[in-house]
């Protein structure tokens, strides 16, 4: 017995990452998959891979960006699959372009930023405007969003995306105020420095070294770890949780910011606020 | 005129460092102060600034552990001010800081000290001080908390702890007297600049928070007083149960921060 027999997913974003390890995870927990990606190609070797292993999917093309397409992609799912239960909404514009266009606020153009709303935060909302019909039609249904700690804190630039992650946090909420009376939940997952395809686009391994010292857990975070997460909140056992967000990022964010140095150093921290004077 | 104008406060810890500018700025902005510390001649010290100043300030000695004493301070503001207004559970237990380490080797009496003093003490201050607060038609509490109490760290293990009861307290207070008037409100401060600061961290430590605060500079006592004046005054009158972050931004960022700013 899988975890999600029966459930019929969608994953943006499928192709590669956390998106891929999230398919590959609901295909061998009983889920039929739509493996959505703007790289269709990347697509159907995911959705080829679980279907060689006994589980059932497809690829879909999707450009989050793109209305008719999202609709098309959820359509998709029902035609195929005949329901939807599962939208893991996932996608978001992690380009090595994103990474160069995306600046700190002084230079930031009108253009990126509304790129990176259009993309990265209104697609979800999107996601989830297409797919609850279906999943109401269908008794109830469960969204996961994939937010990002840098919604949750701030950074020297990426100032777009983070902000558009934080507006994940405030559209699960809605979503899950909105919808909950008609069974669906929806909830995020907050990943910390986790090691996919664009993180090293974006970061030589010695920087993704370094980040890993900010972790409580003595490494970074790979996809799977993300994809349990993402089954966990899809899944029943979780029935009871939604309008949440779960951060997956080893504690990155549970400690204060000077932890990576007093490893570094060996030294502790013996000051407190009120020492006197 | 003053934002405290005609208001009595009472600030534990107010012998020195960040409780010290607290009662100053207080007795500045108008209101008559009950100094309390358990150094009763830092306390003193601290109402001879406040008077020297033109201000009102009584020396109030206080061992927040024991109820009898906490029960005496705020009696002392009574019988001397004729009121209570404002209350800022300040004081926290320092002494045991450097035994408050990891949670494998805590020592019982470390765990129970700084529970009785940090989290307790300030219970107890609530307690005593809510009845005359009521009967008034109000008042505002200010409770210090900390950024250890939000975040986790190699030590301090019992501080952190007892410094989150402080935020639970907090919300817990707003919520049972607020239709009674009394606000209730704590600040977490982030690494400041005092004296003790420098006697007692090491130099490089000290660059190190630097580059953990986004301000340009780390926080100074007053920029805590400032806050607590506020939270105390009726520009707040509307702001009850947050703990407000008073910082730098040492909460806000991304861990790799400081490591950023120091290579760009």
């Amino acid at each position: 017995m899988g975890r999600v027999d029966g459930k019929v997913a969608v994953v943006t974003g499928g192709a590669s990452g956390i998106g891929r390890a999230s398919c590959l995870l609901f295909g061998r927990e009983g889920a039929a998959v739509v493996v959505a990606d703007l790289d269709e190609n990347g697509a159907e070797v995911v959705a080829k891979q679980i279907t060689a292993d006994g589980g059932r999917a497809v690829a879909q093309r999707v450009d989050i960006g793109d209305e008719a397409s999202i609709q098309a992609m959820v359509e998709r799912a029902v035609s195929e699959f005949g329901a939807l239960h599962i939208l893991f909404n996932n996608a978001a514009d992690t380009s090595l372009n994103a990474m160069i266009q995306d600046t700190p606020v002084t230079e930031m153009t009108v253009d990126w930023w509304d790129h990176a709303m259009r993309i990265d935060l209104r697609g979800a909302m999107l996601g989830c405007k297409h797919a609850i019909p279906h999943m109401i039609a269908a008794g109830g249904g469960a969204i996961v969003n994939t937010s990002s700690n840098q919604g949750i804190v701030g950074d020297l630039t990426q100032t777009a995306y983070a902000a558009a992650k934080a507006g994940i946090i405030q559209l699960t909420q809605s979503v899950a105020t909105q919808y909950g009376r008609r069974g669906i939940r929806c909830n995020a997952v907050s990943p910390g420095a986790i090691r996919t395809p664009a993180l090293e686009r974006a970061c030589p391994p010695e920087i993704i070294e370094n980040i890993a010292k900010h972790s409580l857990v003595p490494r970074i975070g790979e996809p799977e770890d993300l994809a349990n997460t993402v089954l966990f909140l899809a899944s029943d056992e979780s029935a009871y949780i939604t309008g949440h967000v779960i951060k997956v990022d080893g504690g990155q964010l549970a400690h204060l910011p000077h932890y990576a140095y007093s490893i570094d150093t060996g030294t502790t921290t013996t000051y407190t606020e009120d020492s006197g004077s | 005129m003053g934002v405290l104008d005609g208001k009595v406060a009472i600030v534990t810890g107010s012998g020195s460092g960040i409780g010290r500018a607290t009662a100053q700025r207080m007795a500045a902005e108008g209101a008559a102060v009950v100094v309390a510390d358990i150094n009763l001649d830092s306390a003193k010290e601290t109402v001879t600034a406040i008077e020297s100043a033109g201000g009102r300030a009584v020396a109030q000695w206080v061992d927040i552990g024991e109820e009898d004493a906490i029960e005496a301070m705020v009696r002392t503001a009574v019988e001397t001010f004729g009121r209570l207004d404002c209350l800022h559970n300040n004081a926290a237990n320092v002494t045991v800081v450097p035994r408050d380490i990891e949670v494998a080797d805590m020592d019982v009496e470390v765990w129970d000290a700084t529970m009785r003093v940090n989290l307790r003490g300030a219970m107890l201050g609530c307690k005593h001080a809510l009845p005359q607060m009521v009967q008034q038609g109000g008042g505002a509490i200010v409770n210090t908390s900390s950024m250890a109490g939000q975040f986790g760290d190699l030590n301090r293990v019992a501080y952190g702890v007892s410094k989150a009861g402080i935020d639970s307290l907090t919300r817990y207070v707003a919520t049972q007297y607020g239709k009674r008037g009394v606000r209730c409100n704590a600040i977490a401060p982030g690494v400041v600049d005092t004296p003790a600061l420098a006697a007692n961290v090491p130099p490089e430590q000290v660059a190190m928070f630097l580059r953990s605060t986004v301000t340009p500079t780390l926080g100074k006592p007053d920029d805590i007083a400032g806050v607590v004046v506020f939270l105390a005054s009726d520009a707040a009158r509307f702001i009850t149960g947050q703990v407000i972050d008073v910082d730098g931004g040492m909460g806000m960022h991304t861990p790799l921060y400081g490591e950023l700013i120091a290579g760009s």
